[in-house]
């Protein structure tokens, strides 16, 4: 056909470089899965009982500013009057395993980690209202607040040292409701958990008090550091204890009381990490950037690998520049390519069709039938094939019965021939058909 | 002239070795200057040792025609005024497309010493027109192989492609028409030819039923009648140039294939005392050139298949065969080139075919795609070669089917390989005349 076609037999060499390329893209997407799914349960945990979500909608619906955190998102500190940070860590200095059965979710003690620097840097940032973690995920999973979903008061302890409540004893009452009245409003909490207001240390005070327990206290740190508020309970903030008696119109007021005539908003903190941005003045540095800073890169041995880069360069850009002879001819889709496609794509759809003994069956036939035609003219297909067979068997009777045998085999397609079977065998037939066209002309 | 492979690795392992020294020597400075010294001056004295492509000369030669299919010697002398010719010599020719030159890049091997080479350098002609070689461009190594050497020099040699009329000028037509014009006695058949030629004295050996016996009785000796196959009858070549007849088969189109079986038959007929008429179509009716005598008919279809193009348009068959019909008011053999993908788009050339074989004698010319034969016979027992070839097998049948179909129908088919198409063609042609089917 054209001279720029090539048989079609000839089948290039596969390279590997394209699977190669998929394996790292499929990996890389998977990465990317695995990191959105962690995102996928922070955002889950934010939803469920135990999270903060309802309280900026709450706030929001009292004429309260505030902002969500977002990943994305870093306001300026200097913004923010308050923030409000729902601890779900039992120990800030360990990591947490991830759960793999749901048994493991339901024990899980810490649901969202976060560093003890990242904590301190938080609360010196901006005034806090923390809030003490209290149920395990079984919460979540079960959605009962069984005294099982509890975590063990035991699990906390190694909490309040990193908190900086060091002599501090938490307490908690049986799975009943306990009521209080503080800031103008009817609070209510089940299973509640108490700081023992004995016990708390001198840099704190309780802000709200029940009996001989403090379920507010405020926390003093440094001189220019600000004071920071610790829940022990926080059903009181959190998405299925805003619901419960008054404490949304308390941590309202609460809320409001702390803010005083601040108008800036308040910030609900569901992250671990630093989103809030704080200015230092102090560790600003002023540089000076002079000419002797660039120079510095092309003294020796910097002006040698300049040197030797301009060079190779130079070289290899020689190089290309200049061509021997013509630009060599595009080879077009041509009609030829065109018919050889037509015929690849159609033999490509045989092969997926999956019959290959049928298929296989008609090329050994119409391969004899082609032979008889050369030999006897036109005849009918059936009978082609007989009679071509009775002329080998005349000629060379050994071989004949061996194609014979073979052809039949392969034209019967019998259904327990395998494929490896047939592959065998084709190849047999192959072989004896060049010896049959020796003797009875080629194609 | 650029820097040769053996430079380049040169200077990327100077580089390598500078920035070693660079990175443990503190003083390393002076070193990698001499080094780098050390090539230039080695580059410089290559150059110098090299023989300048200004002292050779070079002359070139090229036919001012030649036919598609065919190939023209390039006649090249180069030689060196100074010194002696660089042992390898690489040439490359810029040209027109229809040229193809066989090799694509020429290597001239000269023994030391050598001081001129003269070659022939064939080049394949692969479609008709005007084309050109611009420039040759010479490629040689250095003494020392640091730089490729590029010189180049203008050509401007045209060469006029026109179509193949070899068989014609070496007399091949005319040996094949040879039974035809000798008549009877020559003819292998018995029957043919009824056009009373001459009167001859019997001899022995003759067909006793040529015997004029009248003649023979008022002459009173045994005079035989000689005859000749019927003359003046109406050939008229019928020319499909849809885009179908662009594929190529061996290099040239179908179109060019066509053309220059065309051209001999076309010969052929004028030899055979015909009329040869020529009549193009595709998307839309073309050029119909009305019959006439045979060698004045050649000069006419020859120059206007100069130019002829296949059209980028499917052809229109009906109407292309129709406006033919009209124009002839004699029985005639109307030859037909044409090309079908698939019985379906087949089925308007085979009605109007056999519209037109009611009143004329329809010969349609086929060709045989060699590449399509090889795929559907694979040497090798793969299943992928199984599976292309019952592919190409079901496109081998439906054009069987589509043949046997004009068979039927009385339309004389001549299905070939391009390479036989002439002699079959006009074999048929000769046919055709002894058996006075027309």
């Amino acid at each position: 056909m054209t001279d720029t076609s090539a048989p079609s037999h000839v089948e290039a060499p596969v390279s590997n470089t394209p699977m190669i390329v998929v394996a790292i893209l499929l990996v890389l997407g998977f990465v990317m899965l695995s990191m959105l799914g962690s995102g996928q349960t922070d955002r889950q945990l934010n939803k469920s009982a135990i999270g903060v979500e309802t309280l900026g909608a709450w706030l929001d619906d009292q004429g309260v500013d505030n902002r969500l955190s977002h990943p994305r998102v870093h306001p300026s500190a200097e913004q923010l009057s308050l923030r409000i940070l729902p601890l779900y860590d039992t120990d800030l200095s360990a990591y947490t395993t991830t759960p793999e059965t749901r048994d493991e979710h339901i024990i899980q003690d810490d649901l969202r980690d976060i560093l003890q620097r990242n904590y301190s840097l938080k609360i010196q940032e901006i005034r806090s209202i923390v809030l003490m973690p209290k149920w395990r995920g079984g919460l979540n999973v079960t959605g009962i607040a069984h005294e099982q979903s509890l975590i063990p008061i035991g699990n906390l302890q190694p909490l309040l040292p990193q908190l900086g409540l060091h002599s501090i004893r938490l307490r908690r009452s049986g799975p009943n409701f306990e009521q209080l009245s503080s800031h103008g409003a009817e609070i209510a909490l089940f299973q509640a958990q108490f700081f023992d207001a004995r016990t708390l240390p001198d840099t704190c005070k309780s802000v709200v008090t029940f009996g001989k327990d403090a379920l507010v206290i405020a926390c003093k740190q440094a001189d220019d550091r600000p004071v920071v508020y610790i829940v022990s309970d926080p059903d009181l903030m959190n998405n299925h204890g805003l619901k419960v008696a008054e404490n949304a119109r308390f941590t309202l007021n609460f809320i409001n009381n702390l803010r005083g005539t601040d108008e800036r908003p308040v910030y609900i903190d569901r992250s671990s990490q630093l989103l809030v941005t704080v200015e230092r003045p102090d560790e600003y540095q002023e540089y000076e950037r002079g000419s002797d800073e660039f120079e510095r890169f092309f003294t020796y041995p910097f002006s040698l690998l300049w040197a030797v880069l301009l060079i190779v360069l130079a070289m290899l850009f020689w190089r290309g520049s200049r061509r021997f002879g013509p630009l060599n001819a595009s080879g077009g889709p041509s009609r030829a390519q065109s018919k050889r496609a037509a015929i690849a794509a159609k033999a490509r759809l045989l092969r997926l069709s999956g019959n290959d003994g049928r298929m296989v069956a008609d090329f050994v036939s119409s391969q004899i039938e082609d032979l008889a035609k050369r030999n006897f003219g036109h005849v009918t297909s059936g009978e082609a094939e007989a009679r071509f067979m009775a002329l080998v068997a005349r000629r060379h009777p050994k071989l004949a019965k061996e194609f014979s045998a073979v052809s039949d085999t392969l034209m019967a397609n019998p259904p327990e021939m395998s494929a490896h079977q047939r592959h065998r065998l084709l190849a047999t037939y192959h072989s004896l058909l060049k010896k049959v066209m020796e003797h009875h002309g080629p194609h | 002239m650029r820097p040769s492979k053996r430079l380049i690795t040169l200077v990327f392992i100077l580089a390598a070795v500078s920035i070693f020294i660079g990175l443990t020597l503190p003083d390393g400075a002076g070193m990698v200057v001499m080094i780098w010294g050390g090539a230039v001056l080695f580059g410089l004295v290559d150059l110098l040792m090299t023989p300048s492509a200004k002292t050779f000369d070079l002359n070139a030669d090229l036919v001012e025609t030649g036919f598609t299919g065919a190939n023209a010697p390039l006649n090249l002398s180069i030689r060196a005024k100074k010194n002696s010719l660089p042992a390898y010599l690489e040439m490359r020719l810029h040209h027109g497309t229809e040229i193809t030159p066989t090799p694509a890049a020429q290597v001239l091997f000269n023994a030391p010493g050598t001081k001129q080479h003269q070659m022939s350098w064939p080049l394949g002609l692969r479609e008709r027109g005007q084309s050109k070689l611009t420039r040759l461009s010479v490629r040689f190594q250095s003494r020392f192989g640091l730089f490729e050497m590029l010189p180049s020099w203008p050509l401007d040699l045209n060469i006029d492609i026109v179509a193949n009329i070899a068989p014609v000028l070496n007399g091949e037509i005319h040996t094949q028409m040879l039974p035809l014009l000798d008549g009877l006695k020559d003819m292998n058949l018995r029957g043919e030819g009824s056009e009373f030629h001459q009167l001859r004295e019997f001899q022995i050996g003759m067909d006793p039923r040529s015997i004029d016996w009248k003649r023979s009785a008022r002459m009173r000796n045994m005079v035989a009648r000689e005859t000749r196959a019927e003359r003046n009858h109406q050939i008229i070549i019928c020319l499909d140039s849809g885009h179908l007849m662009g594929e190529h088969i061996d290099q040239l189109s179908k179109l060019d294939h066509a053309i220059n079986a065309s051209l001999s038959l076309a010969w052929a007929g004028g030899i055979g005392g015909d009329n040869v008429g020529f009549y193009n179509f595709d998307s839309r009716p073309q050029t119909f050139i009305p019959p006439r005598p045979g060698k004045r008919a050649f000069g006419h279809i020859q120059r206007h298949s100069a130019v002829l193009q296949q059209d980028t348009a499917e052809t229109n068959h009906t109407l292309g065969l129709t406006r033919l019909a009209s124009h002839l008011s004699r029985r005639s053999l109307v030859v037909v080139f044409s090309d079908f993908v698939d019985s379906t788009s087949a089925e308007l050339l085979v009605e109007n075919l056999s519209v037109m074989t009611r009143k004329h004698l329809v010969l349609y010319v086929a060709l045989r795609d060699p590449d399509l034969q090889a795929i559907a016979h694979p040497d090798h027992a793969s299943m992928a070669a199984v599976s292309e070839a019952v592919s190409a097998r079901q496109i081998l049948r439906e054009r069987e089917a589509v043949l046997d179909k004009l068979q039927r129908l009385g339309i004389l088919c001549l299905d070939t390989h391009p390479k036989h198409l002439t002699a079959s063609l006009i074999s048929r042609y000769i046919d055709i005349k002894a058996q006075e089917r027309i």
